[in-house]
This record gives C-alpha cells, sequence and structure tokens, in this order.
C-alpha cells in the first residue's frame, strides 16, 4: 500500500466532531458529580489578610469552600511554585483564591458572592523592563527555594526566573568587520489561544487517596508528574486520562482547571468534581508572552550577514509554568535561519503581575521571528538590495552551523525562499483587485512582503506506542498523543495501514490513558509525527514481525519471504491466510487473539552535534533532532486614509520533510496563517493596572473568515533520514513567518514600519500623518 | 444564571397588563440576543421575562407612503428586503453588517434600538432616515421621533410598560441616496470603531459622472464632473455611533451642505464640520483622536456614496462591505 502514505485521508475523527456527537470534558457527567467554581483576585499583587468562609459554608447545597490553606502544595513544570490555590498572596487579577463544589453550578456562583476576602495591595509590576530594575517590586520573595527543573537558570534577588547567553564566533570582531550595522526594538504583545473549547477537568480522588483526572490536558504523562510531584505521591497514584480536545495549541498543558478540580475534589469524600473555565477565565489562565527583542546586526556591503547581537526580554506573568523553557528554546532561534559567523543572544525571563505566559503554538518563535525578520527588510532597504536576495544570500543550507553550535541537516529553507518568490514576486495575474464594492472611495496601496523561519523540536524527548492486532486483524494504536485537531490520529492510522497492509477502517487510535497508553512527553512543539510517528511504525513493524512468525509453520515459508497485505500473509508462491486464520490456527478457535507490537523512541544519534561544545549541551530544546522551514509571503493593501490593511494573499512553502498526509500538512498550514494574520494585524491583551480589559471574544478579536485571503500552501519535502518516512513537524513552525511578511508588506506598500504588533490602523495612520 | 419566569403573551394588552403586574422584576424581551447575554453575565437580575415573540402582526413590514417595520422585525428580514435596499439603503447596509447570520435570524429592530447601544449599526441609518418610534402603553399609543428616544449609553426614554410597536420611516424625497459604513477592525462580527450614516437628497440624478463611478475614477475628476453638473444638495442627514454617549445627528455639518451646491471642498468642510461636532472617547476599540479622523474620512466617503447610489441607482453593489 505504498500510496497509503502521501495520501490525503479524510480525518478519521472528523465526522464525529462535526455533526456533534463528540463529548468535550464540559459535556461529560459521572455519577454524584459536583460543579466547582473559583473566586479570582481582584487584585494584581495583594497580601490575603483574612478569608470569611462562614457564610459561604452555610449554603445549602454547597459541599467544600476551600483557599489555599486548605490544600497547601505547589506544581510547576520549570519551578514548582504555583500553589493549587493562592496561599497568602495573589500575583495576579484572576488567579483562583477561593474554590466552592456545590450540587450545581448556579449554588457554587451564589455560594463564591457570600465570600468575604479582605486583601491588602502590594506595589504591582506590569512592565518586564521595569520588573527587571534594581529596587523593583519581588513578586516572588526567595525564588530559589523552590525546586527548580535543571535547565532553567534564575537569578536570586530578582523578577529573573531563567537568564541564559548562547554564543558563536567573536561577537566584537564581527561587529568591527561589518559595513554596516542596524539596531531596533521590536515588542510583542501578549496574545490568546482562542482555542474554541474552554478548559475543563473533572477529578476524584477516592477512598485509597487515589486521584482520577479527566479532561483535555495535551500531555497526560506530564500532567500525572506533575501531579505526584506536587502531592509528593508516586505517579501511580495519579491516573491523567484525555478525551476529545477542542483546539490547545499550547494552551492546555500543565495544572489548570486540574488544580482547582483536584484541590476540590479532595475536599468530597470521592465524589467528582467539575471545573469549566468561562471564556473570561481562559483569557486570565493562560497567554502567549509578551517579548521585547533589542536587535543589532552588523552586515557587510554585499548583503552578507557578520554580527548578530540579540537581547531578548520575556514578560512571563506572575508564575514561571513554561516560561523560562519557552524562552531557552525560541531565544536559541532568535538570531534567524541565516549563516551568521558571530552570534550572541542574551534572554531575560522576567516575572510581572499578569496572567502566567506559556506555551502557544511555536514556543517562542513568533516573537523572534517577527523581530529578525522585520530587520531583514530593514537591512534590504538599507543596502538597497532585495528582500528576497537578501535572505537567499544568508539562509542555512545543509551543515549550516547555528548559534548553538548544532549543524543542520536535511534543510529545504531556499527551496521554500525560491517558491514563495516565485509565486509573489514573478508569477502574474493572481494578484485579486481591491474592488470598488468591497470599499469604496479608500485609497489603496499595495504591497508585497516575505518572511522565513527555523523551529526546533522539543528535545530530549520520549514517545511509546502498542500496536496490537486482535481476533479478525482489527488493529489498536495505543498512544497517549493527544488528538488536538492537528491530524495526528489520522496519520498515525496511515502509517499503520502502510506497515501493516491494514484498510483503514480497521484501525483505531486510542485516548491518552495514564494507567494504559504508554509514555509520550508531550503533545507539544511539532514533535509528535517525528516522534511518536517513528515509535508507532516501531510498535507496527514489531506486531508484523510476530504476526508473520505466526504464520511461518503454518504456510511452511520462511519468515522473510512472507508479506502482509489487504489483511493476509501472502507466500511468494500465491498462497495466503488472512490475519484472522493465522491467529486463529495459533490460539485456537474461539480462544480470541492478540498480537502486540510495542516501539520505543527517542532520538539517539542527533544530528549535527559533533562541534557543540559540551557547555551547550544541556540546552534543553535548543539542540533539535530536527529543524523545519518556512516561508511565508504577503501582498496588502494599505487604505492610506484610515491605516486599514486588507491581507489579499498570503502564500506558504514549507519543508515538512515528508507529507504523511499532504491536505492535513496544508490545513495546518492554513489554519497557522489565519493564525499569524491575527497577530499581526489585530491580535493583543489590552491591560489596565493588570486587569484583562478584553477577555472575551467581542473585545479580543480574532480573524473571521472574510479577513482571511486566499491561501496558497506548497509543501517542500526536504526529508530526514531520522523522521518517519522522512517526515519533520509543520503545526509550530507554521505560525511564525505571517505576521512579518505581514508587516514587510505593509511597510512596501505604504512606507510605514511599525515596530510593536499588532499593526492596528491607529499605528499605521498616525505614522502615515507625520509624514 | 438566576431563574426567572418566563410569559408568552398573546397580545400587547396582555404583555402591559402582565409587566404592569409584575413591574420592576420584569423585562421585555425580544430576540434575546442582548437581554440573555446580560442575564448571564449576571449584569441585570429579572425575575420574569415578557417575551413578544407570539404577538401576531409585530414582525410585518408594510410600505405605504410610509415605512412601517414592525419592532419584532429580524434583521435578516430586512436584509432581504429589496424594498429597504432600494429606498432605505443605508438601513441594508446596517444590517448586512450586523452581528453574524445567526444573530441577524434572531435580533429584532425594536430590540436594538430598545437596548440604546451608542454602537448600535440600526441607530444611525434611522436616524438619517427620519425614523419615529410607535409606543403603546396601557394609556395608549404615542409616537416619538428617534431623536428624542435615546437618553444615553443603555438608556431609553421609556417609561413603566412601554412597548415599542413599530418603526416608522417616511418616503424619502425623489432623487435621495443614503448609506452606512461601520468602521470596524475586522470584516465581521465586531462592534464599530464607529459608525457613519449620511443621507442626501439631491435636484437630480442625471450626471456625466455616472460613468465614472461606474469604472471607478480618481475621486478628484469625480468632483470635477460634479462640480460642472451643478449638482445641488436639497436635503441632508448626517448622524454618528459610537462618537458621543447616544447616536447623535451633526447638524452643524448639515447645515453647511443643504441648499449648497456640492463640491469637493464643501464636502471636506461637512466631513471637518462633523468630526468637530462628535465628541468621541478613548476606549479598548479606538482612540478618540482615531475616532474623530475617522468619522471626517467617512462622512465623505458616505455622501459620495450617497451620491453613487442616486445617481445609478441599480448598479449599486451589494453588499457594501462584504465581497
Amino acid at each position: 500500500m505504498s500510496d497509503t502514505i502521501g495520501d490525503s485521508w479524510a480525518r478519521v475523527d472528523g465526522m464525529v466532531k462535526v455533526t456533534g456527537q463528540a463529548s468535550y470534558t464540559a459535556d461529560l457527567s459521572l455519577p454524584g458529580m459536583l460543579y466547582g467554581k473559583v473566586l479570582g483576585s481582584p487584585h494584581a499583587h495583594a497580601k490575603i489578610k483574612r478569608v470569611n468562609l462562614e457564610k459561604a459554608k452555610r449554603v445549602p447545597g454547597v459541599h467544600a469552600v476551600i483557599t489555599g490553606k486548605d490544600f497547601p502544595y505547589l506544581h510547576g513544570e520549570c519551578i514548582i511554585n504555583i500553589p493549587f490555590l493562592a496561599i497568602d498572596k495573589v500575583r495576579y487579577v484572576g488567579e483562583p483564591v477561593v474554590a466552592v463544589a456545590a450540587e450545581d453550578w448556579t449554588t457554587a456562583e451564589k455560594v463564591l458572592e457570600l465570600v468575604e476576602v479582605e486583601y491588602q495591595e502590594l506595589p504591582a509590576i506590569f512592565d518586564p523592563e521595569e520588573a527587571l530594575k534594581p529596587g523593583a517590586p519581588l513578586i516572588h520573595k526567595e525564588l530559589e527555594k523552590y525546586q527548580i527543573l535543571s535547565a532553567v537558570k534564575i537569578i536570586p534577588g530578582t523578577n529573573i526566573c531563567q537568564h541564559f547567553v548562547l554564543s558563536l564566533g567573536n561577537l566584537e570582531k564581527g561587529f568591527q568587520q561589518s559595513d554596516y550595522i542596524f539596531e531596533d526594538r521590536f515588542i510583542t504583545p501578549q496574545v490568546q489561544h482562542a482555542a474554541i473549547e474552554p478548559h475543563a477537568s473533572i477529578a476524584q480522588v477516592d477512598v485509597m487517596g487515589r486521584i482520577t483526572v479527566w479532561g483535555q490536558n495535551d500531555s497526560p504523562h506530564r500532567a500525572r508528574k506533575e501531579i505526584s510531584q506536587a502531592l509528593g505521591i508516586p505517579q501511580a497514584r495519579v491516573r491523567v486520562i484525555t478525551g476529545y480536545v477542542g483546539g490547545s495549541f499550547g494552551g492546555k498543558g500543565g495544572l489548570k482547571p486540574e488544580a482547582v478540580a483536584i484541590a476540590l475534589a479532595h475536599k468530597v469524600r470521592g465524589r467528582p468534581v467539575k471545573v469549566v473555565f468561562s471564556r473570561e477565565e481562559v483569557f486570565k489562565t493562560i497567554t502567549r508572552s509578551g517579548c521585547i527583542v533589542y536587535l543589532k546586526t552588523g552586515v557587510a556591503r554585499d548583503g552578507t550577514l557578520l554580527a548578530r547581537q540579540v537581547n531578548l526580554i520575556w514578560d512571563i506573568g506572575a508564575y514561571a509554568e513554561k516560561g523560562p523553557t519557552i524562552s531557552l528554546h525560541g531565544g536559541s532561534l532568535a538570531a534567524g535561519p541565516y549563516v551568521i559567523p558571530n552570534v550572541q543572544i542574551e534572554s531575560f525571563t522576567v516575572f510581572t503581575n499578569k496572567p502566567m505566559a506559556g506555551a502557544m503554538r511555536g514556543y517562542g518563535l513568533p516573537q523572534v521571528a517577527f523581530a529578525y525578520e522585520s530587520q531583514m527588510d530593514i537591512i534590504a532597504e538599507g543596502l538597497g538590495m532585495n528582500p528576497l536576495d537578501l535572505r537567499m544570500k544568508n539562509a542555512v543550507v545543509e551543515g549550516s552551523k547555528v548559534v548553538t553550535g548544532q549543524r543542520l541537516h536535511a534543510v529545504g529553507l531556499k527551496e521554500c525562499l525560491e517558491k514563495v518568490g516565485q509565486e509573489l514576486y514573478q508569477a502574474t495575474g493572481s494578484t485579486p483587485e481591491i474592488s470598488n464594492k468591497a470599499l469604496p472611495y479608500g485609497r489603496w496601496v499595495k504591497g508585497k512582503g516575505i518572511a522565513c523561519s527555523y523551529k526546533s523540536v522539543k528535545t530530549p524527548s520520549v514517545s511509546a506506542a502498542y500496536v496490537k492486532i486482535d481476533e479478525d486483524g482489527s488493529t489498536s494504536i495505543v498512544t497517549s498523543t493527544v488528538e488536538v485537531g492537528q491530524g495526528s490520529h489520522t496519520i498515525l492510522i496511515q502509517m499503520v495501514a502502510d506497515i501493516l497492509g491494514l484498510e483503514k477502517d480497521k484501525i483505531t487510535v486510542s485516548f491518552a490513558d495514564t494507567d494504559v497508553t504508554p509514555y509520550d512527553t508531550s503533545t507539544t512543539a511539532s514533535r509528535s509525527t517525528f516522534h511518536m510517528g517513528n515509535a508507532v511504525c516501531l510498535a507496527a513493524e514489531d506486531a508484523k514481525r510476530q504476526l508473520l512468525a505466526l504464520a511461518v509453520p503454518l504456510l511452511n515459508v520462511h519468515q522473510n519471504a512472507l508479506q502482509l497485505q489487504d489483511s493476509k500473509v501472502l507466500a511468494p508462491d500465491g498462497r495466503s491466510l488472512s490475519i484472522a486464520q493465522v491467529l486463529k490456527a495459533t490460539f485456537g478457535a474461539g480462544a480470541g487473539a492478540t498480537v502486540l507490537g510495542k516501539g520505543v523512541f527517542t532520538p539517539q544519534d542527533i544530528l549535527g552535534l559533533e562541534d557543540v561544545e559540551s557547555t551547550q549541551l544541556e540546552a534543553f530544546s535548543a539542540l533539535s533532532a530536527f529543524h523545519s522551514y518556512a516561508v511565508q509571503g504577503a501582498e496588502v493593501a494599505v487604505d492610506l486614509d484610515t491605516g486599514v490593511v486588507r491581507v489579499l494573499r498570503l502564500i506558504a512553502a514549507h519543508d515538512v520533510g515528508k507529507a504523511i498526509n499532504p491536505r492535513n500538512c496544508r490545513q495546518q498550514v492554513e489554519g497557522a496563517l489565519g493564525m499569524g494574520l491575527g497577530y499581526g494585524l489585530m491580535e493583543e491583551y489590552l491591560w489596565e493596572k493588570g486587569r484583562v480589559l478584553n477577555p472575551n471574544f467581542l473585545s479580543y478579536l480574532v480573524p473571521t473568515a472574510l479577513d482571511c485571503p486566499l491561501m496558497e500552501v506548497f509543501l517542500v519535502e526536504e526529508a530526514h533520514p531520522q523522521g518517519p518516512y522522512g517526515a519533520k513537524g509543520v503545526g509550530e513552525m507554521a505560525l511564525a513567518p505571517a505576521a512579518p511578511a505581514i508587516a514587510n508588506a505593509v511597510y512596501n506598500a505604504c512606507g510605514v514600519r511599525i515596530r510593536a504588533l499588532p499593526l492596528k490602523p491607529e499605528k499605521i495612520l498616525k505614522e502615515l500623518l507625520k509624514k | 444564571m438566576e431563574k426567572f419566569d418566563y410569559f408568552n403573551p398573546k397580545t400587547i394588552d396582555e404583555a402591559l397588563s402582565l409587566f404592569n403586574q409584575f413591574s420592576k422584576k420584569a423585562m421585555y424581551i425580544a430576540g434575546g440576543t442582548d437581554v440573555m447575554v446580560m442575564i448571564k453575565k449576571r449584569e441585570i437580575s429579572p425575575t420574569v421575562l415578557i417575551s413578544l415573540q407570539r404577538i401576531p402582526g409585530l414582525d410585518q413590514i408594510e410600505y405605504d407612503g410610509t415605512l412601517r417595520i414592525g419592532a419584532m422585525v429580524t434583521h435578516r428580514t430586512i436584509e432581504k428586503s429589496d424594498l429597504i435596499r432600494e429606498k432605505f439603503s443605508a438601513l441594508a447596509d446596517a444590517v448586512q453588517v450586523l452581528g453574524s447570520v445567526q444573530i441577524r435570524n434572531v435580533a429584532t429592530m425594536g430590540g436594538n434600538i430598545c437596548t440604546a447601544a451608542p454602537s448600535a449599526d440600526t441607530a444611525t441609518p434611522l436616524l438619517v432616515l427620519g425614523a419615529q418610534v410607535k409606543v403603546k402603553s396601557l394609556k395608549g399609543e404615542k409616537i416619538i421621533p428617534l431623536e428624542e428616544f435615546f437618553q444615553g449609553p443603555g438608556e431609553n426614554v421609556l417609561k413603566e410598560e412601554e412597548i415599542v410597536t413599530e418603526l416608522m420611516i417616511p418616503k424619502p424625497l425623489p432623487y435621495t441616496g443614503s448609506a452606512y459604513w461601520k468602521h470596524q477592525r475586522r470584516l465581521a462580527l465586531d462592534l464599530p470603531i464607529v459608525g457613519v450614516s449620511v443621507l442626501l437628497s439631491l435636484d437630480k440624478n442625471r450626471l456625466s459622472c455616472s460613468e465614472m463611478l461606474r469604472v471607478f475614477f480618481p475621486i478628484s475628476s469625480i468632483f470635477h464632473a460634479i462640480e460642472r453638473d451643478e449638482l445641488v444638495c436639497k436635503e441632508v442627514r448626517i448622524a454618528l455611533g459610537v462618537a458621543a454617549p447616544i447616536p447623535m445627528r451633526t447638524v452643524k455639518a448639515e447645515k453647511i451642505l443643504r441648499g449648497q451646491k456640492i463640491s469637493d471642498e464643501l464636502l471636506d468642510e461637512v466631513a471637518h464640520m462633523a468630526s468637530e461636532e462628535a465628541q468621541p472617547r478613548d476606549s479598548i476599540r479606538g482612540e478618540a483622536w482615531y475616532r474623530r479622523e475617522m468619522i471626517r474620512v467617512f462622512v465623505k466617503r458616505m455622501a459620495m456614496k450617497c451620491i453613487e447610489r442616486v445617481v445609478k441607482p441599480k448598479d449599486t453593489p451589494f453588499p457594501v462591505q462584504q465581497d
């Protein structure tokens, strides 16, 4: 079935989801289930002086009303410093302070109105550059006392929860050699994942103290670890089950509603507690961090990049969550996909009194890509070069060394640049017109922009899977990879169908359940196709070997001569046995049967590490099992009277290694282009003293279908020697280049360079009016 | 969400008596796209909701020289009406960009007005079209000009059990065009940064610029033709949304144009005056200076749109804002 791989199968989970039959966590109900709600802090930074729960506890139908003191544990991925409910102090507006479990939602809401909390406000800090200054109020006083992941280097006595420097070559020498030096400062705002399904979780603690969590966690094994670490219990005492997920984009990892549900579940004697966040609560739960990027780049007259210094300040909000590893991962990519002999990247990850910033599609990449790709166009203009030529001249190629010291392999960047360059600048006749009816009497000017980017993957990480073949040849893939809408279940089935020679409707994929499905680090980082794909392929090969071995005595043929095809074992002489026949003959009729294949994958022999200095080897996620490459181009129109930007065209070329399912890859890229357009033009948290002013979809705008233009997606396949069928990753990478491509197109159209996202009409018009 | 009792009266009188019976605890509900949202957000907590859905006759559109729109007519019905598209274009513009199709299927004309949001999409078109509001109470019936209806953000002039039953719009003068522009940050499902409605009545509809409008000439050459034709503005009304606590008319700007020959410079002056009359504020949706600037831009553009609609009413492309 060689056409299985590379064929655009329809999503296996599509019908169930579009017909509304899929039950998401908020839809689930368990016998005796209670409903949990939280009361959030009204202050950005305050001491909790007194909490009075007396009135609240007397309401009929209430089973538990608790504060952080009733469940005084801390959890966290990078730094274990996040309370399940605030203890003594609140650090952002919306931080859960009191939680209630009641018979129904209305009672729970009413109870919270009766809770009295007295606060003493503390000086709060919202600007990460202010938070860096000596004497700034400390958001975590004794940071060094927490349990901290080894890749995280805090600076005690400051608000800095991660500091690192990566360097290559000699920066000073590089600047001395340069003919021109460009210096810029770029800013990206906090944005929201905006997954259509809000966070939800159900937790139950049985009489033996064993915790079960049902929900939508994108990394159930990691959540299990986080819970067991927090409570000091073995992982065996915790079970995490993930069902249908309505979008994650990185926002559904860690413990969010899970923390509240678990805390409440401990107080209600075995009854399950369901917590469903409102949209407003989701906005206060997790964001993508804002980042300030200082870029100083030295270039030769001919456009050769000679030196680049990057200083990064990440606004990570009130708790570390994944912030320190995001900054390390994104920071390591901050010089861009270019051959630069002298590079230094210094990064500070800083606490502020805002909601936590965590992983979001790109893991730090969109922030830095906006900066370096905007500056590439500034440099091109300064040198009088074409932006495409400047990129082609400096783009990384096979064997290029980047700042981490790693050499890159399977590099499809130039091919992507050529493809987008050709479609954007050379192909004629495809440019859509701004029609009279679209916007009457606008003073439109058009422009084109391009941007490229590369991305590493969380490394090291582990994926394990079972493939089990049952009685009639029906096969289950037992995996902890979570189908968050990215299409992973479909492509895993394609791989197994290819290896076992099975029809697609004979193969199913499990939901993740830490009691049952083997370990997988996470469904993040665009790692699943590569890692879980490899694990599932290993498991399928293992199952195939076992099955063929069973057929050897039945067909009396050497195992190597047997083939699996169309659910049959084929001998070279044309004889065949169905899988069912083989199993029946082996195990006996009526006994049932299973062949259990297993696969464990972790990237061994990571390519390109030969020159990496040992001091940088511990740089978590910076040294990468593979890199993905993407180039995106935008054509825009800007109305000179209003500053309004209309994106007319988005073109994308992505090096995915091998497209297991090309339509699925295109869908990933199209979705990311829409998200990137939102990042570029309209999305941002608006703040007033740490309070989110737009915590809803009425005021926080994501693009609608009407805002999204014609999207043209091209797939480049620079096979990775270690990827399953050569495949790499696509989902996260795809988000990064759109926003800078649009910003560059806006500059090309009207000469306005916006260095702070989003490109709101006000900002553009203000600059236009200055001219 | 608090519990409430829900009544479905079959006549207006029954609805009025019900309201009177429960008084302050009661609230009328039309399409529910505002009321239910406010209840769920706990901004209001009526214990009695009186639905106007089942009262016959409130969902009709009639035209007998005066356009009569029943209070329960949905925005989707307005959107699909050829009559409104041809003769009351500004209103048609508004309902194409109001909420989403799903919202327009249930949201009503009466409800949008009664909510009295400064950003209400239908408010400024109705103002320039000269709408009046028919109100019924236990005491009888009265008619209020829409300009006197809005009292503040979310506040209308209605008292006690009063119900809006109908919006009445007079027949436009000959050679009249109207247009509404919702300046928004994305192309659907948004609230306006500003809303601008203009209505122009002209002295003729045969102009040498008609072909230029079709092929979208530069604005300066269009004005050259308009000035040569000595086009006179017989009547003008301009209304702004999100420019003040209530949807407002810009009377001074209108006065500059009324009875005058239309020219590029004069329209600039009118647009400038309109932006001066506005009292916009800074909000998360837009800064005051930008709102003022956009009023200037779109008053002129909508005046142009009005002329275009008079000159070539059949060709006028709809929808205006969406491809």
